[in-house]
């Protein structure tokens, strides 16, 4: 169908104000916020893959007659809610039509006999969090991005918050959704708290990253406010000692909502005047019932004591709870100072992660040529591992390509590195396109489960082609 | 100075701010000042660069940075940087340190101090050394053997084309970010030596007290005299509005 009849099409669906085809704005809805675009567009890179159209949807019912007519036409779409992704899921490939869900933003239920939430997928957390606060809640889920991500994207991505070991990561919230397959059919998965009624269907939504269809509504767990606070900061000699007591704290069944080891640099330049040459940084925030967070705080204190660990009182969480998500107001800082900059987080069992680490700074170390820094910490663990976050920045010719190039050297350490170790690619940022070409590594075996789950739901590939499995490929 | 809790900005018995958990970091118009510096010496290969600061040893590692950006030489002044140093008696020390580096031409200066916000440091010091000063400037370009700059005024930005010496006073400008230092760079600039001057060591100073001419008595907080009442959202402010109407109506006897 010519691309005008499609146009019309969509404006009787929607309205036409809701259809828009600016170039400007395709542009600004051409790709997400990874780093490797920020600093490319401070180059002055622009997309040569316009999207045709942004469609804003308002109501499911709209959601399911545009699904029918993409997936009739074999029209690529690509959903989006928040825009916060970093891994290029939301580029978009050329002549796609961006479902922007945005406005679709109705906090539906807050039910406090069952503690859930229903919301429409375009609902921002931040928003969100603030009303349930209001009424003694909290969603318990606080990923970095609070102010930016929706409740779709979140689940599409397979999020997590800064106090995951309390609360988990959003597969632990998610009691029931609603979306609209490919071909346009609306299925729902009901509240249930636990069930045994074959595979969990959620997880096919979580972490789809809108190649599996669009997510509507979800209903997701909520939690009274916690009465009791305790935390504490230590420093300590080394990253892996760090890593050590935090895997002795987990294994003996603690459960810190916030339990974060940042490596020597990261201390230095966020605590230094707490540090000496060196330390690594490690901090612990306990909540829960009455009792509980002091219980949780003298057995962690029992545990660094142990290893040596220097008490650094409460101030290093203050500041850390303040300016946890000060990046957001200027996400692109370092593409400003012409860096390639972003950030990486990976995970592995106990046994590896500790030779990830350290073997990711060697290499870039040495073979990054304009290195600016290559730092790391662990801020979700279970009692089986952990992740690393790492962050890193090269300085580059102001070039494109250049950027290009750099970006793909400082990712493909840590791919790499991680791959070797038996480790995953991805903690929590989602594979996007930019993750994809290492999907089969990551996969292994279990590859072709999904190929033919994409295959089952979206024959036709014409949802948010490229993520997950590399175009190529399907 | 990074990460400081609103909560921890109470002055103590002596005057004095306890910071001493936060991190120093250059200062957002320093930075602008020094970003200026390294573009003109991009541009102009012949010309020199000096950082110079006026602090403590731990101010050492904001000149290291510079060093590692590439800048030739840096110079630390003894002395307290502390909020009670009036500017005059800050200006009179840099005046004094410029006056032993000897030739310069262009001294570029942040606006205003993160902690004290005097914005008054960089005018002082043009005063003093007898040199034109143009603040509030958001770029400098070297055209021929002149300085093109550009500075905010009420109507807008206005280009200035003139010869050194002058002082200039940096302000942020949209896309004007201090360059990264590679790590490599950072560990060579380690290994360089940074010039440190005891104030007996600039003969030109003769007392810092005498010549500020003024010192600082008090800093005490404004006692709060409103009463707000933040209202987020819009239906909230139209019931609060009303209440609020209402409860006034009521104490003074109007109907409502
Ligand atoms: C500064 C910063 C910090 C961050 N910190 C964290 C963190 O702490 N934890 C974390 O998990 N992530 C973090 N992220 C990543 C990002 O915020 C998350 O991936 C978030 O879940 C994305 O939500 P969104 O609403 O912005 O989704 P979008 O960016 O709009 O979309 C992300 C992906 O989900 C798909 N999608 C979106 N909506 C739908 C829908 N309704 N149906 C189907 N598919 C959909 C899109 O196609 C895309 O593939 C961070 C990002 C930034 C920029």
């Amino acid at each position: 169908m010519e691309n005008q009849k499609v146009l019309e099409t969509f404006e009787q669906m929607v309205g036409k104000e809701f259809v828009q085809t600016e170039e400007a704005i395709l542009q600004e809805y051409a790709t997400d916020i990874t780093g490797l675009r920020m600093v490319q567009k401070h180059f002055g890179w622009k997309s040569e893959n316009l999207a045709q159209c942004i469609v804003k949807i308002h109501t499911k019912e709209e959601a399911v007659e545009v699904l029918q007519f993409l997936n009739q036409e074999k029209i690529v779409s690509v959903p989006r809610t928040g825009g916060s992704g970093v891994c290029l899921g939301l580029e978009t490939p050329k002549g796609s039509v961006v479902l922007d869900l945005s406005e679709m933003n109705e906090i539906i239920e807050i039910n406090e006999e069952n503690l859930t939430v229903t919301t429409q997928a375009g609902v921002a957390l931040e928003r969100l969090e603030k009303v349930l606060n209001k009424k003694g809640y909290t969603t318990g889920h606080f990923p970095q991005s609070l102010p930016l991500a929706q409740m779709g994207g979140l689940v599409a991505t397979r999020s997590i918050g800064q106090f995951s070991t309390r609360y988990g990561g959003i597969e632990d919230l998610l009691v029931g959704i609603e979306g609209v397959l490919p071909d346009g059919e609306l299925v729902r998965i009901k509240n249930i708290p636990r069930k045994s009624t074959g595979p969990d269907l959620r997880h096919i939504w979580l972490g789809s990253e809108g190649t599996m269809g669009v997510i509507t509504e979800v209903t997701v767990k909520i939690f009274p406010m916690m009465e009791e606070r305790c935390m504490q900061a230590y420093a300590i000699d080394s990253f892996h000692t760090g890593l050590a007591i935090i895997r002795e704290i987990v294994q003996a069944g603690w459960k810190p909502a916030v339990t974060r080891l940042h490596d020597e640099t990261e201390a230095a330049e966020s605590y230094g005047p707490f540090m000496q040459p060196g330390e690594s940084m490690l901090l612990f925030l306990s909540e829960g019932p009455k009792g509980y967070a002091t219980l949780e705080g003298n057995a962690i204190q029992a545990v660094v004591e142990k290893y040596g660990a220097r008490a650094l009182g409460s101030k290093p969480l203050e500041l850390w709870l303040k300016h946890r998500n000060d990046i957001c107001d200027h996400l692109d800082m370092y593409a400003k100072q012409g860096a390639v900059a972003d950030t990486c987080e990976i995970s592995a069992m106990w046994s590896d992660i500790g030779k990830i680490y350290t073997e990711v700074l060697e290499r870039a170390k040495a073979e990054v040529p304009h290195l600016v820094a290559i730092t790391g910490h662990s801020s979700h663990s279970y009692e089986q591992g952990t992740n690393i976050y790492f962050m890193m920045g090269a300085m580059c010719a102001p070039k494109v390509e250049a950027a290009q190039k750099t970006y793909d050297q400082l990712f493909g350490i840590i791919m790499e590195t991680t791959l070797k170790y038996n480790g995953s690619i991805c903690h929590h940022h989602g594979v996007g396109r930019y993750r994809a070409k290492w999907m089969k590594q990551e996969l292994g075996s279990a590859y072709p489960m999904l190929e033919k789950l994409k295959m089952a739901f979206d024959p036709n590939g014409v949802m948010n082609r490229g993520v997950l499995l590399p175009v190529d490929e399907k | 100075m990074d990460q400081v809790l609103s909560a921890d900005w109470v002055v103590q018995e002596d005057q004095t701010i306890d910071l001493s958990y936060a991190n120093r970091v250059i200062n957002t118009y320093d930075e602008q000042g020094l970003e200026t510096m390294l573009r003109l010496k991009d541009a102009d290969p012949n010309c020199s660069t000096i950082a110079m600061t006026l602090g403590t040893k731990e101010t050492e590692s904001m000149l290291t940075k510079a060093l590692a950006l590439q800048v030739e030489k840096a110079i630390r002044i003894d002395g307290e940087t502390a909020i009670s140093q009036p500017p005059q008696a800050v200006a009179r020390i840099l005046c004094a340190g410029i006056k032993k580096i000897g030739e310069v031409d262009l001294v570029l200066c942040g606006r205003q101090a993160s902690g004290s916000e005097n914005g008054q440091t960089g005018l002082i010091l043009a005063e003093l050394l007898g040199w034109p000063c143009i603040s509030l400037v958001t770029e400098v370009l070297k055209r021929d053997d002149r300085l093109v700059i550009l500075h905010q005024v009420d109507e807008g930005i206005e280009e200035v084309v003139m010869g050194g010496p002058v002082v200039l006073t940096m302000t942020q400008s949209a896309d004007h970010f201090l360059r990264m230092a590679t790590l490599r760079d950072m560990m060579d600039a380690k290994k360089k030596s940074i010039i440190h001057w005891r104030l007996e060591d600039l003969k030109e100073l003769q007392s810092v007290k005498e010549a500020a001419g003024a010192s600082l008595s008090r800093i005490f907080t404004i006692e709060e005299r409103k009463k707000c009442v933040m209202v987020e959202d819009a239906e909230e402010f139209a019931d609060r509005m009303i209440e609020e109407m209402r409860r006034v109506s009521k104490s003074e006897g109007v109907g409502l």
